[in-house]
């Protein structure tokens, strides 16, 4: 066993008479002394099976060989949606997340030398207060579906009740991370259904399973738009019955829709979660997101709320304002095995992001986005319902920027798939698979990213495909 | 001199103008436009908003001008020395942002075809087998978004498994030493466990006679971080593994540590069942002042079975990947998509540029660094090393500032102040709980002795300072910073987290 022979590389400083210096202040003679403390017996002995020192310049072609692989969205005409968007990022918010003290800063443990992405949580967890009217915001979860499971967990701190009533169609991905966020605090979930026709809460089932879990109910979730994009016109009400039940009202938002939209605080939420990916963020395949958490303004909300929080006060010696990390008695490295939760590392950057976002589009690009959106969205589902082997949109419910839309003739689905695909159109998630009762069914998003061009060869192609398929 | 800038802390609510934007949406079409007001009918008035949200209306410049301020006020890895211990504040390569911002890798959304995708499953298989490789384990999930988050996943495949074995109804307790991080505990309470805290021996280490007595039919497993918090590594790792496992408990190895080990020993040839990485510390992820990061689980092979899909699967006769949703006892999903993609291409760039050979050589030096810090700073006069003065530390130690504290009164806080003016970031301080007046010290792979010295000079100073009873300057710090110490107490008191209360507060 020996230490591996003196390696110049950029990473690592220590020139060899460095390293016999600073072996010599120790009075060690060789490196390998400094593993003495492992028992030789687990030692690894052989060579890792992992690739050789590349060089960056070798580097980087290597991965560009394999992202080559990759086909964006911008060689696409994507309608891909269901929770992540492609929105336009202006050059200023990469600028300015990369600039490299914020970037290869730690958690602001040491605030008085971090006072910059301090300040800018905080006006991160002001902008999302402003968007759900509710005061009360972390400085971010790692993702939507996260914040989910958290909001359920904190509904049943609050409350000391078990049942957690969900609508049976939102996104899958969310469901699978409440499912699994659930199990060890054992809170049961039971799910309400949507008005086949109008896409909307059947608040006369909700009310039936209400009656059945009487008193057990720690809070009542809405998506509002919900995952067929259809705005939910009761929306107020379902509030009102969670507050007779003494239950949280937890609305999960598209930060979007609420340039057009009330937001989650005037419909009476008590908990505001949603994803902040589309304020500024790229795709990413997926990640990273930005989990957003807001709660109403009341005390005893606050002390079971979730993640880090950012505070406003001052210098200690003066009225000089300041930012810090407060309310710290609910995390876990103060609270241990009581805490609110685990999390620590968050999307601290990703929240960054989204506040240089909002700075830059300002209340009236907000609404213009949203204005956008929705007008672009409402044109492809009508010029789509204009085709007679579609209908569109599936439901009749006011809706979004999202919409569903479904193949007349189901056995026609994969076909009609494929066919787009090779014309490189992506016309939606497929639902088939989560909720076959729909039949052949498309969940499509709209963004100000579809260009009327897009929605024309769209179109065109929908023709060209019944004009050799079925129909017509 | 260090001298951090100071700009006024102006908020971008209160530099708003009416009337200003930073943004231009492209204009509708006409068709667009009638298409909008047709579509603004449907929803009924009382779902509408009534006023815009009072976000800032700012100029691009100004937007740019407020946050490149604000980075000015901000510290960094970029910016200067930043051993805070257990946090692996190394260099972040330039190389791994490069890689993150190729188009090829940002513009793809997660439910585009595989055929699409083929890039970003290639970085996801090879990382993830990798990481395997190095800890040791034979499977790997990639989704977890942090360390803590793998914390959860793993305790959660934990859970799953005395599920399958039909014994979660006994095993309900975990063992975590009273050194750990606090993100152990608060996970075992996550996942529905109970915790059961095993006090440290006179070494730091595993009290092994203490472990046995908590161990019983009840205990579900242990999660140890080897090295510890204490950067010692614990030496009687096998046996206690062996307790363990003598109960049908599994071994839970917590990542935070793993900078100090790597291509020198392994969690699986220890004994270890379950494996989280925090690609932030160990692969050199920046960190942005929070997150995002990403936190890997690995597990050896009857746990594969169990973890969370989709994972990646490569089909060698025809070149291709996809996703493998056939784990059939998978704990589900733990949040949503396959992970950080982002910070996982980092990562993917961090482990080519380094190489097989690189990666050890990264734990030697992180290592050396540290026991030379180590050696050089128990000489000082009124610091110590409680744990381990006498051997060989790992990546980190653990200084306590207890002596100067009862001869002069200057605290392991006043400490970490006093460091701001040199220019230094402070360590980790108070932590772990089992050494008073504690500074945990990681100084990493990447700093050159020059850095490290400076910095024992700066604690010589310090200690010069305080015996000399010439304190002034260290009580007083930080004043080099954008501002002074602050107060916490206040914040607690009448907190004041967003714009909307500080409104309300000033119109009280």
């Amino acid at each position: 066993m020996h230490s591996i022979q003196h390696l110049t590389h950029p990473f690592l400083p220590q020139t060899e008479s460095q390293i016999k210096t600073m072996l010599k202040t120790m009075n060690i003679s060789s490196i390998e002394n400094l593993y003495s403390g492992i028992p030789k017996e687990l030692r690894f002995e052989g060579e890792l099976n992992l690739p050789q020192t590349h060089s960056e310049q070798e580097t980087l072609r290597k991965i560009q060989l394999v992202l080559q692989k990759n086909m964006t969205t911008d060689c696409l005409i994507s309608f891909l949606g269901a929770g992540i968007y492609s929105h336009f990022i202006p050059s200023v918010v990469p600028s300015i997340v990369n600039r490299s003290e914020f970037i290869t800063s730690y958690t602001p443990y040491a605030p008085e030398v971090s006072q910059g992405m301090l300040q800018g949580l905080w006006e991160y967890q002001s902008m999302i207060a402003e968007l759900t009217k509710l005061d009360l915001v972390n400085s971010s979860m790692y993702d939507f579906a996260t914040a989910l499971g958290e909001a359920a967990l904190m509904a049943t701190r609050a409350t000391k009740k078990g049942v957690l009533l969900i609508p049976e169609y939102i996104q899958p991905e969310r469901f699978s991370t409440l499912v699994t966020y659930t199990t060890g605090p054992d809170v049961k979930i039971e799910t309400y259904p949507c008005d086949k026709q109008s896409g909307q809460v059947d608040i006369e089932k909700l009310v039936n399973i209400i009656e059945l879990n009487k008193n057990q109910i720690s809070g009542i979730y809405i998506e509002n738009p919900n995952f067929w994009g259809v705005i939910e016109e009761e929306i107020v009400q379902v509030g009102e019955i969670a507050h007779e039940e003494n239950s949280l009202f937890i609305i999960g938002f598209d930060p979007i829709s609420l340039g057009l939209l009330k937001s989650p605080g005037e419909l009476g939420a008590d908990i505001a979660i949603g994803d902040g990916q589309s304020l500024g963020l790229p795709m990413n395949f997926g990640g990273p997101l930005l989990g957003l958490f807001a709660v109403k303004n009341d005390r005893k909300l606050v002390r079971s709320m979730p993640g880090r929080i950012i505070g406003l006060t001052t210098e200690q010696d003066s009225t000089e304002r300041a930012f810090t990390m407060t309310l710290q008695t609910r995390e876990q490295h103060i609270r241990r095995e009581k805490a609110t939760s685990n999390i620590c590392t968050n999307n601290a950057l990703c929240a960054l992001a989204s506040t240089v976002y909002l700075s830059l589009i300002g209340p009236n690009g907000l609404k213009t986005l949203a204005e956008t959106s929705i007008a672009k969205a409402h044109l492809l589902a009508n010029q789509l319902s204009g085709c007679s082997e579609i209908s569109s949109p599936h439901f009749t419910g006011p809706f979004f920027k999202e919409f569903v839309f479904t193949l007349n003739s189901p056995s026609l689905m994969n076909e009609f798939t494929d066919f787009m695909r090779m014309r490189n159109i992506l016309p939606g998630l497929s639902l088939i698979k989560d909720f076959p009762s729909l039949g052949a069914s498309y969940l499509t998003s709209v963004t100000e990213m579809t260009m009327s061009n897009d929605i024309k060869l769209f179109l065109d192609s929908v023709d060209d495909f019944f004009s050799t398929h079925g129909g017509k | 001199m260090f001298k951090q800038s100071k700009w006024p802390k102006t908020l971008i609510f209160d530099k708003s103008t009416p009337g200003r934007q930073g943004y231009q949406v492209p204009e509708l079409s006409s068709l667009e436009r009638e298409q909008l007001e047709k579509a603004r009918n449907t929803i009924s008035n009382n779902l509408l908003r009534k006023s815009s949200p009072n976000l800032p209306e700012v100029s691009e410049l100004e937007v740019v001008r407020h946050f490149t301020r604000l980075s000015q006020m901000n510290y960094g890895v970029d910016s200067g020395f930043y051993p805070l211990g257990s946090c692996t504040m190394k260099y972040n390569p330039k190389i791994c942002d490069t890689a993150a911002s190729m188009l090829q890798a940002q513009n793809i959304h997660p439910y585009q075809p595989a055929d699409t995708v083929q890039g970003s499953l290639q970085v996801m298989y090879e990382l993830a087998s990798w990481l395997a490789e190095l800890s040791g384990m034979t499977g790997l999930t990639l989704q977890p978004a942090a360390g803590a988050h793998g914390e959860y996943t793993g305790i959660m495949i934990l859970r799953k498994y005395h599920e399958t074995q039909n014994n979660l109804v006994i095993k309900n307790e975990i063992i975590v030493p009273d050194s750990a991080h606090g993100t152990n505990p608060a996970t075992v309470s996550m996942c529905g466990f109970k915790t059961i805290v095993i006090p440290s021996n006179g070494d730091g280490c595993v009290d092994i006679d203490a472990l046995k007595s908590s161990v019983t039919e009840r205990t579900a497993g242990m999660m140890l971080t080897n090295p510890n918090t204490l950067g010692i590594f614990e030496p009687n790792i096998k046996e206690i593994t062996e307790i363990i496992h003598g109960v049908d408990g599994l071994m839970y190895y917590d990542g935070a540590n793993f900078n100090a080990i790597m291509g020198k020993v392994r969690p699986g040839d220890m004994g270890f069942d379950i494996v989280h990485f925090n690609i932030h510390k160990t692969f050199a992820t920046p960190h942005g002042g929070g997150g995002p990061g990403a936190g890997p689980v690995g597990v050896i092979s009857r746990l594969v079975p169990f973890l969370p899909v989709p994972t990646v699967a490569y089909n060698p006769a025809d070149d291709k990947y996809s996703f493998n949703y056939d784990h059939k006892y998978t704990i589900g999903k733990v949040r949503s998509y396959f992970g950080n993609f982002s910070t996982l291409l980092r990562a993917y760039s961090y482990i080519l540029r380094l190489g097989q050979a690189g990666l050890t050589r990264v734990s030697e030096m992180a290592n050396l660094n540290a026991n030379y810090m180590k050696t050089q700073c128990a000489r000082i006069k009124g610091f110590s090393v409680p744990y381990g003065e006498n051997s060989s530390c790992m990546h980190e130690f653990v200084l306590s500032a207890k002596k100067l504290c009862k001869e002069t009164e200057i605290t392991a806080l006043d400490i970490s102040k006093y460091l701001l003016d040199n220019g230094l970031h402070p360590p980790t301080i108070y932590f772990p709980l089992i050494v008073p007046e504690a500074l945990m010290i990681e100084p990493t792979e990447t700093e050159p002795k020059e850095v490290i010295d400076d910095f024992i000079e700066v604690l010589k100073k310090i200690s010069e300072l305080a015996y000399s009873g010439k304190t002034t300057d260290i009580l007083k710090a930080p004043v080099s910073t954008s501002i002074g110490r602050i107060d916490d107490v206040k914040a607690a008191r009448e907190p004041i987290i967003s714009y909307r209360m500080l409104k309300a507060k000033r119109n009280e």
